[in-house]
């Protein structure tokens, strides 16, 4: 079922949550709101759920408009960061309450309940545990109780809030590629809030990109990576460097070095900061032509499988740059030593408004 | 904090182990910091309670079963009773009603009701009797009106349950206000979510997860709904046999130097305060334990 947000707007006090956001979710895809905390993106994921109201617009479901329908007949299931398992009632229990709270005319008996429910906990691989209660549980198996509750209503809509954010970063990993699988499996429109960049990057279909109340980017994990739309979506995908400076008759002079221009440079001349992955920055000890940029090694250092290099280019301003293993075990690279930096993909904003 | 509260009550004995062995004092001052300790329990506590038995049955159990079964007895502690009856499923009522709606919702005026909620405990019980006397009484705002109709309510049972019911307002409403505001309201959404209604909501999350918190209330409600004088004092008019609960029965006894029968029916006070205390521990026990096992 296809979720349509329409100019929603949404203030607490005087502080605007939401300003003016649209926003349309296909059916059967899997999207994640992704913003820094404060962006909106839970009470964007609340409003849709009907948990919060909206002060303007309006949501639409399968086309039809939610706002006469509170959260109890939208027919979403809502995964909340911290769970909120019922705590007194066991696993079995929990997953059971949404069927047996149902009006007795679309209960299902008792039977059919206790089958429903097996079948779910036998997708998220607990039918063992069914009798403990959530004290009883980690993290992960906490989560994927709460994902099997939501899921036992047949929701329209699944909608996750921030839902692996509270574990550590193993079981994280695992969690969300489980539920790439499953969602691969299920096919029920779902949308996920999280923070976490590289969390959006691997689980998404599509990646809403949010920054203070306002949706500033959407597309596909590879559009909003390799196109973004402005410097705070540059920034807030992946570490960037930073090279502050002008842009002269299309040609860019930042901080005394001259940049290569792959991508036409939109906005005429004037200040202009130039941002480039770390990733993008090749190192090398001989020069290849005019895109060089001279810098000295600040410090290298091993980061699991990548090795971080500071530099301090001609112009004064610091550069990280990530290599693989491989690359770097062959330059070898010592500190003070002078080296050559190469940027690619180079992108320049020339209005920076964002950061 | 959470997984630090887990693993407190994982391993209990791992903090007060630590505690001891750094924070060990000498044995001649540990002694005599629990031999102190216990001086003052047996002077103001223990001495008091063996007294009162002691004086009770100093006459034999005959005396002591004639005190009790004495008409004027039987009809205060009737009335005790029925005060309780009335007063603590009243409060029962009003307390759930009033942390429901400070602990789940925000509204305006909300820090005033809950400081509205604690004023019976910052007032004397005598000013709580005089306020109804003031209201109700024969020259009070209400007095000629009652008159009128003919409703008594000073000097009279109704006086006595409404102030009771003041003075033991506050008792459910703050047990309850801090455990709900704890839990917040996540529980609740999520049910909302799957299709609960409010009152299946309520019946189904909400009350399971405050029902320790709640006994522990009402334990307390009704002890002191059983156990007040001052404000009982000042609206029952000391009637014998009719508007005389039982803390005012034992304050005639004494007066008229009837001790044996004063002591008799002050042990019923102590007995029920012995039980509140056990039922008091066990609550808080479970209570605790609950909290801990919280997800």
């Amino acid at each position: 079922m296809s979720i349509e947000i329409e100019n929603v707007s949404k203030r607490f006090g005087a502080f605007a949550a939401l300003e003016d956001v649209s926003l349309s979710v296909p059916s059967g895809e899997l999207v994640a709101l992704l913003g820094p905390s404060g962006s909106g993106k839970t009470t964007l994921l609340r409003i849709i759920a009907g948990l919060e109201s909206v002060d303007d617009g309006r949501v639409l479901l399968n086309g039809e408009d939610a706002s006469p329908h509170d959260a109890r007949q939208r027919k979403v299931g809502f995964v909340f960061q911290h769970y909120a398992l019922f705590r007194h009632m066991n696993v079995f229990d929990n997953v059971a309450f949404g069927l047996s709270v149902k009006p007795k005319k679309t209960r299902p008996d008792k039977e059919a309940i206790r089958s429903k429910v097996f079948e779910l906990l036998k997708l998220i691989q607990m039918e063992h545990l069914w009798d403990r209660y959530p004290s009883q549980l980690s993290g992960g198996q906490r989560q994927r109780v709460a994902l099997a509750r939501a899921l036992a209503v047949e929701p329209r809509v699944l909608l996750l809030d921030e839902p692996f954010g509270a574990l550590d970063a193993k079981v994280r990993q695992e969690l969300r590629r489980w539920l790439r699988q499953l969602h691969d499996e299920i096919h029920v429109t779902s949308v996920f809030v999280t923070h976490d960049q590289e969390e959006a990057l691997e689980v998404a279909d599509r990646i809403v990109v949010m920054n203070r109340g306002k949706v500033v980017q959407e597309g596909t994990p590879s559009e909003v990576y390799d196109h973004p739309a402005n410097p705070f979506v540059f920034d807030f995908l992946g570490k960037v460097n930073l090279f502050h400076g002008r842009i002269d008759n299309g040609v860019a002079q930042l901080g005394g070095v001259r940049l290569p221009t792959s991508v036409p440079i939109s906005g005429g001349d004037g200040p202009a900061i130039g941002y480039v992955r770390t990733h993008d920055i090749e190192i090398s000890r001989h020069g290849n032509g005019i895109e060089d940029i001279t810098a000295q090694v600040r410090g290298v250092l091993r980061v699991g499988p990548l090795v971080r290099v500071d530099l301090l280019h001609a112009g004064g301003e610091q550069l990280e740059v990530d290599l693989s293993r491989d690359v770097a075990e062959v330059l070898a690279l010592q500190v003070g030593e002078q080296v050559f930096a190469s940027p690619r993909n180079v992108r320049f904003f020339v209005n920076d408004y964002q950061i | 904090m959470r997984s630090n509260d887990m693993n407190r009550s994982r391993y209990p004995g791992a903090f007060s182990v630590q505690k001891a062995g750094a924070l060990a004092e000498p044995l001649a001052v540990r002694l005599l910091l629990v031999g102190c300790t216990l001086f003052f329990l047996s002077l103001f506590l223990l001495m008091p309670l063996g007294a009162l038995f002691s004086e009770a049955l100093s006459k034999g159990w005959q005396e002591y079963r004639a005190a009790l079964i004495e008409p004027d007895a039987l009809s205060a502690m009737r009335l005790t009773l029925v005060t309780a009856v009335f007063c603590v499923p009243f409060n029962l009522f009003f307390g759930i009603v009033a942390s429901w709606c400070t602990a789940k919702f925000t509204f305006p005026g909300k820090s005033l009701l809950v400081t509205l909620i604690d004023l019976p405990f910052s007032v004397s019980p005598v000013v709580s009797g005089l306020v109804y006397v003031l209201v109700f009484g024969l020259q009070g705002w209400l007095g000629p009106w009652l008159q009128a109709h003919d409703i008594k309510i000073i000097f009279a049972v109704p006086g006595i349950v409404l102030a009771t019911v003041f003075v033991t307002f506050p008792f459910v409403a703050r047990e309850l206000i801090p455990l709900m505001e704890a839990q917040g309201r996540e529980e609740e959404e999520a049910a909302l979510t799957l299709g609960a209604g409010g009152l299946q909501t309520f019946f189904r999350v909400t009350l399971p997860n405050v029902k320790w918190g709640l006994l522990y209330g009402v334990i307390l409600c009704n002890a002191r709904a059983m156990g007040e004088f001052g404000a009982v004092s000042v609206v029952s008019g000391h009637v014998r046999g009719a508007t005389n609960t039982v803390p005012l029965q034992v304050e005639i006894l004494y007066n008229e130097y009837n001790f044996v029968a004063a002591f008799a029916v002050a042990s019923l006070l102590a007995l029920l305060a012995l039980v509140s205390l056990a039922l008091k521990t066990f609550t808080e026990w479970k209570l605790r334990q609950f909290q801990k096992g919280g997800a």
